[in-house]
């Protein structure tokens, strides 16, 4: 039928029909929640990003070009949300490793999970490098093209299979070390 | 025996081991065992779900949305919209439109819009942001004979057959800035003699007495002679027939 691409929401929220995002915001919030709590482990932090990007969109609508993949654009807030936060992490950590007191942040907000099976695989997840968790969310959670997470990740398809696989080949590692 | 590699192993899990891999699988138990541990991981991922996020995120954001809207001047969405059509086509400060006075005409022309959307000007008011929008504001004003001929004969046709007084209305007083074109001035003074709201007469009888358009005497005659038309229109009528004569 005649939907209204998230493209056009996009224009018409950069002519300042704000209410626009509505519709904008009811596409993407679950995914955008997914993608932070898969790569952040964080249900607090995860709710706190996903309004930040929305509000970034709401707020730099102006900035979005128009024509291009809205998808695209806002999965650029969303990854560089999800940096600035590893960012803010590491400088936290830094700070508490003189005082040998590491909280370990991350698996402090535990989230209830559908199975054990999954509360697994969020614990091998959250051994993974940030950059190849976020790699893997983006592929296997989110479902996202190997072209869109190239172009997103300024690298080459090729390179990006290539990191997928071993990145799964490091997840397979990690999820059955568990059960030693 | 060869072994299997990771990467067949995991693209197996992901897709079907070849009748090659398959053989070695069922004679290989290493190899088998890292070939299902693969199925195992990829299956939790598919069937993982995702979870619900939490309403606190649309509260906030539909707050900063309030806010935000608040922040834009003449924000109200009807307004926007008929404030630049109108802006095109009359070159009015949008401001004026702000005034309470006008805000029924404004209301009014957002009616018009798919009316407007027929004519070749809806191009113009496709660019998306507002200095784009803007700059064909510019250029019409620059090339006003070619553009406004087909915006006049918009607003004559609105004036003359639109079923909303207020409509109309705009429609006139949209017009007034073309008064300076002949052609305009004659079809306003023709269109006065099939108009039936006292406001909109009154309206187009002032810009014809302003412009000192004679043609407006015939109609304005006729007027006079109505024996329906309200008093005060006839005391105006009989004022600029004056001013004309
Ligand atoms: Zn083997």
């Amino acid at each position: 039928m005649n939907k209204v691409t998230d493209e056009q929401l996009m224009e018409a929220v950069q002519r300042d029909k704000l209410d626009q995002l509505n519709v904008l915001f009811e596409r993407y919030q679950k995914r955008i929640y997914n993608y932070f709590l898969k790569s952040t482990g964080d249900v607090e932090e995860s709710a706190d990003l996903t309004q930040a990007v929305f509000i970034r969109v709401l707020k730099y609508r102006k900035s979005y070009r128009s024509g291009s993949a809205f998808e695209f654009w806002i999965f650029q807030i969303a990854r560089n949300q999800v940096k600035d936060h590893f960012r803010k992490l590491k400088v936290y950590k830094d700070q508490f490793t003189d005082l040998q007191t590491i909280p370990d942040v991350e698996e402090s907000d535990e989230y209830a999970l559908q199975s054990e099976r999954e509360r697994r695989l969020q614990l091998a997840m959250n051994q993974l490098p940030p950059d190849k968790r976020e790699l893997l969310v983006l592929a296997k959670f989110q479902n996202m093209k190997y072209e869109d997470i190239a172009n997103l990740r300024s690298a080459s398809v090729s390179a990006i299979k290539v990191q997928v696989h071993r990145t799964i080949q490091q997840l397979r590692a990690y999820y059955f070390e568990q059960e030693d | 025996m060869i072994h299997a590699t990771d990467e067949q192993l995991y693209e197996a899990a992901e897709a079907h081991p070849d009748d090659e891999l398959a053989l070695h699988l069922a004679q290989c138990e290493a190899c088998r065992n890292r070939y299902e541990e693969y199925c195992a991981v990829l299956q939790v991922i598919t069937e993982s779900k995702d979870e619900e996020p939490p309403q606190s995120i649309r509260w906030e954001v539909e707050a900063a949305i309030a806010e935000e809207r608040a922040s834009i001047p003449r924000q109200k969405p009807y307004l926007q919209i008929a404030a630049a059509i109108l802006l095109l086509l009359t070159g009015y400060v949008v401001g004026t439109y702000l005034a309470p006075t006008h805000r029924k005409e404004v209301i009014a022309l957002q009616s018009q819009v798919s009316l407007l959307k027929e004519m070749a000007l809806v191009n113009a008011l496709e660019p998306q942001t507002a200095s784009e929008r803007i700059q064909v504001v510019n250029q019409i004003q620059a090339n006003e004979p070619t553009v406004s001929e087909k915006l006049i004969s918009t607003l004559i046709r609105t004036l003359n057959t639109d079923d909303s007084p207020n409509v109309r209305y705009a429609a006139a007083q949209a017009l007034e800035r073309y008064i300076h074109q002949e052609s305009v001035r004659l079809q306003l003074a023709a269109s006065l003699e099939f108009q039936t709201d006292p406001l909109i007469q009154l309206s187009l009888i002032s810009m014809l007495v302003e412009a000192q358009e004679k043609a407006a005497i015939k109609p304005i005659k006729e007027l006079l002679g109505n024996p329906n038309a309200p008093k005060e229109l006839k005391q105006q009528a009989q004022l600029a027939l004056d001013i004309l004569t």
